[in-house]
């Protein structure tokens, strides 16, 4: 193979990925699968008018067996060819996301945050997390000096501005460097917000802040935007109906997390029926299958909420388990980072963890009625075709990331296997 | 290969450390990093479901269950309602009621095809179309009622609506209970009737709902979240208990003697009302109760008495008229017999008397001499009798029901005294009949507290006026009279009896006390009878039968130049069975006394009711000599010899035909027929039976009666008041004008119209 074609052996790498990671990957997802035919049955069957009660799990492995050859085949790429893609990643991302929002216009929908491709609906938010985290790893990787310079920065409006203080604001290179990424995550945030998908656009933001904190921004601006952060919380919360970039129905959800009612069987009735099935879970759960929850009190049970039969059918410990089973796979993830070979390896991969694992907090956030009612959905567990995709894809390329990494040899796929062969 | 891979390996193990790895600062920030995910995210994750899954797991699930869980409850039959001869007056029977279920209504045309489909089905005037489509319109619903206690045919109309138009688990029938009153308007205002939610509303029906209501069953079934039926099988039932029955004092029977008694003197003396009551002395038990006019329990909205109708239809104003409309129902529901008071006057008399020879202060041979009116403090009271009664006997007193000769026994007792018997009989306390809203006496309003009796109040005591009691309060102690002295506990549920039948409750007769020595309430009870045999009750009389009464008539307290007449009697009197107490209130017949108007109508109901008790009638002479003969067999004889025997025997003859032999009689052989009577005799075949038109017997003495009735070919039977020559007919058992056959008998009712006046 080597010597067929130089040009695509070059794209490729053959040393053993990194079997612990890819293990609990796989547990994950079968632990996923369960529970998604446990969560979905009663929906599919009325869904389907009675026909099928495995209409969405026959669709999700169809997701999964299509996302792990997806997988296998990023895994095999040799992931710092991706650098090539980073910036025009991230532009066809927005070009995808403002497409999204121009049809949704026309067609006169309210919230419109898919783009059929005729056989296959994608969501461009999920593109476009992944091309944040591209975008950001390439840059801050190949700007890495400019990152943490301390030298007054020469861009004119940096100079213009120091000449108006008398030198008194003086922004380094870092700084602005800082900056300019930090605009980059931010307009794509506001694009996914645009489109709707405040969830998204949120995740974009707080795993963007999280790989500039890793590419070496001064920490004293992370400080400073973590209180403006606060501050904007305290403001959204308190005057989140006059607000006017937050739609209608942010508002709405945002007061009904606020008012608690546990009565309200209108704004807040997935909300109120989500944390009705954890209770009904108890410690050690109802068992599995034995949700009633599930039909058709918690909405989307499949979906965003699965959770929440999770923690109705398998309790609490259930739930700890699913968490922990995340915390070991970020935990190897971007113990995989630390060892790649580089850093634009070590800040895709500490991107791809973070950016699961804040799925994960975010999406039990939801569920517990934490944060208010947004739609998170769950990696590995909840249905859909572009998360699926999306996630395993990632993951391929965390998984190309190990093959290179400097990891002890015992876990990983080798020849050496090959020779006993 | 083997050196092949440890080659590669060597290169990127050199290459990692020429090229930029990862440094110490990334590794302390990524560390930072994952911290704060771990902990702000995870951590606080597992708190709030450590908060919901463990430390609060309960409240939120009994919330989820209170969901899930729908709770369908079985009715249970109420009780059913006898009367004492274990007929039934009000039963519940299975009805059902239908609901649809609006979450699963798919299109607009789905939503009128059902609202049409059920309004016309229901065919209710409340229960449009529309009303019905508005109803169903909010598709969060799962469930919403649209009518229930439906019946059988218009339930398996729905049944098949629901089949015809697939509209399984859409449109839905469950079952449901509905209260059947099988005599309709029979002792309505005792019985009462439930309300929509088949809770008893007025009567028995309320002050007995807790008896009656039964325990309801229930199905506890899981649903989902559009509450269709969860497929798990988690169905839970429990069955429905019946209510305890009741077996009433009331009989049938005599219930509907007084009740026809009560309407027809309604009618004939264009009465607001009539009400009475007739009691067993010896129990307290209600025999019947009736308040006319009455309603029907089936349909108790509805208001029938054409005066109130006539009242009614004068009120322009929508909102006024409903609310008149209302108002009207609820007085028509009333039980006067026991909610309203009125004045006794008169009657009160025999308290007044029976108190004055407990205590000694008269006895039956005391006199009195009567100048037609007495001097009362600053007062001069008049008696009914301007120009006086002379010199009488308590009997004669009571007998001509002279005013001045009772206030002279009430002064004579004293306040302290005539107190003690007032409340002694029970006219300061609710009598504590199990009927509901028993009119409450008040020391002050009803009557004159004993702090508050003057010489004026105590002297208008004496003779019943001035104050107020209760219909049901009278009979009580009326009762007392003719038991002997004892004041018993009125009732009207006699029994309770469980689903198989078992008794669980009976009432045994509750003697409150002693009011009087049994000699006084005797001798009492014996001047009662001269009220009727010669006095103001001669229209109770009843051939063959002792009753004792007493009249009443007195100007309503509440109402300027209205008068309520009202008449108690006691029978037999030498061993009294039975009380009966007629109300007329506010009659608009010039003699409105109670002598006239309502001792008549107590007369009829005592005779029906003690014959229906089989109490043997005893004849006097003189009545013997009135009673009935039977006709003599005159069939086959020439008509001369048929007249003739007929004349032997003084009865009349009537020819109908040319024939000369009687080939046919009417009465025949044996039957009742009047001395004086008619017999038909028919002479021609294909003719033997003719009929002719009844002539107008009222306003007739006996003789005169007798011989218009025989001169048209019919027989008469006397009934009422027959003694003396003064008596009147006033009703005929078949009215003037219409056809009957010759021969036939007519009832022809007789009162008296003098000496009968009272106050």
């Amino acid at each position: 193979m080597k010597t067929k074609n130089k040009l695509l052996s070059g794209l490729f790498v053959s040393n053993g990925m990194d079997v612990p990671f890819f293990i609990i990957m796989l547990g994950l997802m079968a632990f996923g699968l369960v529970m998604l035919l446990s969560s979905s049955y009663a929906y599919s069957y009325y869904e389907t008018d009675g026909e099928s009660s495995l209409h969405f799990f026959f669709r999700e492995i169809f997701f999964m067996a299509f996302g792990l050859s997806v997988m296998y085949f990023f895994s095999r790429l040799d992931y710092k060819k991706l650098k090539y893609f980073a910036n025009i990643a991230l532009l066809i991302s927005w070009g995808l996301v403002l497409l999204t929002i121009v049809i949704g216009k026309i067609e006169g929908g309210e919230i419109n945050r898919w783009l059929s491709l005729g056989f296959f609906d994608i969501q461009p938010s999920e593109i476009a997390k992944f091309a944040v985290v591209l975008f950001c790893a390439n840059g801050l990787d190949k700007n890495r000096k400019k990152m943490v310079s301390t030298r007054p920065s020469r861009v004119s409006w940096a100079v213009k501005l120091a000449d108006i203080t008398n030198g008194k604001i003086v922004f380094t290179e870092g700084t602005v460097t800082l900056f300019f990424y930090a605009i980059f995550v931010g307009l794509t945030a506001v694009f996914v917000l645009l489109g709707s998908h405040l969830s998204g656009a949120i995740l974009i933001l707080l795993f963007g802040v999280a790989m500039l904190w890793m590419g070496e921004g001064r920490a004293r601006w992370f400080v400073i935007g973590g209180i403006a952060a606060v501050i904007v919380l305290v403001i959204v919360i308190n005057f989140y109906d006059d607000i006017p970039i937050l739609k209608d129905y942010m508002a709405d959800r945002i007061g009904s997390w606020l008012n608690k009612d546990l009565t309200d069987t209108d704004k807040r009735w997935q909300t109120n029926h989500s944390l009705f099935a954890l209770g009904s879970g108890g410690f050690f759960g109802s068992g599995l299958g034995n949700s009633k929850q599930k039909y058709f009190y918690v909405s989307e049970s499949h979906t965003d909420f699965i959770f929440s039969i999770i923690g109705e059918e398998l309790g609490f410990v259930g739930c700890c388990l699913v968490l922990g089973l995340f915390a070991l796979l970020i935990l190897r993830g971007v113990y995989i980072g630390m060892r790649a070979r580089d850093r634009f390896g070590a800040l895709l991969a500490f991107g791809i963890m973070m950016q699961i694992g804040l799925q994960v907090a975010l999406n039990v956030a939801v569920v517990t009625d934490t944060l208010p009612n947004t739609g998170i959905s769950l990696p590995f567990f909840s249905y859909g075709g572009s998360s699926t995709l999306v996630t395993l894809g990632e993951m391929g390329f965390l998984l190309s990331v190990s093959r290179q990494a400097d990891l002890p040899k015992l876990y990983s796929f080798s020849k050496s296997k090959k020779q006993k062969v | 290969m083997g050196v092949e891979y440890l080659d590669s390996h060597f290169v990127l193990f050199l290459v990692g450390f020429i090229m930029t790895r990862v440094n110490k600062k990334m590794k302390n920030r990524c560390m930072i990093a994952i911290a704060i995910l771990l902990v702000l995210g995870f951590g606080v994750d597992i708190l709030r479901l450590a908060y919901f899954q463990v430390f609060n797991a309960d409240e939120y699930r009994v919330l989820a269950e209170s969901g899930q869980l729908s709770d369908t409850e079985i009715p249970a039959d109420r009780g059913v309602i006898y009367d004492s001869n274990m007929e039934v007056l009000a039963e519940s029977a299975s009805a059902w009621l239908v609901y649809v279920n609006p979450s699963k209504i798919k299109d607009k045309e789905q939503r009128i095809l059902i609202s049409k489909g059920l309004a016309k089905i229901l065919d209710d005037e409340d229960l449009k179309w529309k009303d019905i489509y508005n109803k169903i319109g909010n598709k969060d619903y799962g469930y919403v009622k649209i009518k229930g206690k439906i019946e059988y045919e218009p339930k398996t109309k729905i049944q098949e609506f629901i089949n015809e138009n697939d509209l399984y688990a859409i449109v839905c029938i469950d079952p449901d209970t509905k209260r059947y009153y099988p005599y309709g308007n029979f002792a309505s205002t005792v019985i009462g009737m439930t309300n929509v939610d088949s809770d008893g509303r007025v009567g028995i029906e309320l002050k007995y709902n807790d008896v009656l209501t039964g325990v309801p069953g229930r199905i506890i079934t899981a649903r989902d979240g559009h509450s269709d039926l969860m497929s798990t099988n988690y169905e839970t039932k429990f069955d429905a208990e019946q209510g305890t029955s009741l077996v009433l004092s009331l009989d049938k029977t005599i219930q509907h003697y007084l009740e026809k008694g009560l309407s027809q003197a309604v009618k004939d003396n264009d009465a607001t009302s009539a009400y009475g009551i007739v009691m067993d002395v010896n129990t307290g038990a209600i025999l019947a109760m009736a308040t006319m006019p009455d309603y029907d329990l089936n349909n108790p909205s509805v208001i029938t008495d054409k005066a109130v109708l006539k009242k009614l239809k004068k009120i322009k104003d929508e909102e006024e008229y409903a609310q008149a409309y209302n108002e009207q129902v609820y007085m028509m529901w009333r039980n006067k017999v026991v909610s309203d008071t009125y004045e006794p006057g008169s009657v009160f008399k025999i308290f007044t008397a029976a108190a004055g020879l407990e205590e000694g202060v008269v006895d039956i041979n005391s006199t009195h001499n009567c100048v037609g009116a007495i001097q009362v403090a600053d007062n001069r009271i008049h008696c009914h009798k301007r120009e006086g009664h002379g010199v009488q006997t308590l009997t004669e007193g009571l007998v001509n029901s002279c005013n001045p000769f009772f206030i002279t026994i009430g002064q004579k007792l004293g306040t302290e005294k005539f107190y003690k018997y007032f409340e002694a009989f029970g006219f300061t306390d609710t009598t504590k009949v199990d009927l509901p809203a028993e009119a409450n006496p008040v020391g002050g309003v009803t009557y004159h507290k004993k702090e508050d009796m003057g010489i004026s109040q105590l002297s208008s005591s004496a003779f019943g006026q001035t104050f107020q009691v209760s219909a049901i309060q009278m009979i009580t102690a009326v009762s007392a009279i003719a038991n002997g002295g004892k004041l018993m506990e009125p009732y009207v549920v006699a029994k309770q009896i469980d689903q198989e039948g078992n008794t669980v409750y009976e009432k045994t007769p509750t003697v409150k006390r002693q009011v009087v020595s049994e000699s006084t309430a005797n001798t009492v009870l014996q001047m009662m009878e001269q009220v009727v045999d010669g006095g103001t009750g001669r229209n109770a009389y009843i051939p063959g039968y002792r009753v004792a009464g007493k009249t009443g008539t007195s100007e309503k307290l509440t109402v300027d130049g209205e008068y309520i007449a009202s008449f108690v009697g006691c029978a037999p009197a030498d061993d009294p069975q039975i009380a009966v107490l007629i109300i007329i209130d506010e009659p608009q017949v010039a003699n409105h006394g109670g002598g006239a108007i309502a001792a008549p109508v107590a007369g009829v109901v005592i005779e029906q009711t003690l014959k229906y008790m089989n109490v043997e009638p005893v004849y006097s002479d003189e009545e013997l000599a009135k009673l009935n003969a039977t006709a003599p067999d005159v069939n086959g004889m020439s008509v001369a010899a048929a007249k003739d025997t007929l004349s032997k025997h003084n009865f009349n003859a009537r020819v109908v035909g040319n024939g000369d032999k009687v080939i046919s009689q009417y009465p025949s052989k044996d039957q009742n027929i009047p001395l004086d009577g008619v017999v038909i005799l028919y002479t021609e075949t294909g003719n033997v039976s003719t009929t002719s038109t009844v002539p107008d017997l009222t306003g007739l003495s006996i003789s005169e009666a007798n011989k218009r009735a025989v001169n048209s070919g019919y027989n008469i039977k006397v009934s009422g008041a027959s003694l003396g020559s003064e008596v009147v007919s006033y009703r005929q058992s078949v009215e003037k004008g219409t056809k009957a056959e010759l021969g036939s008998t007519i009832t022809v009712y007789f009162k008296t119209t003098s000496g009968v006046q009272d106050d």
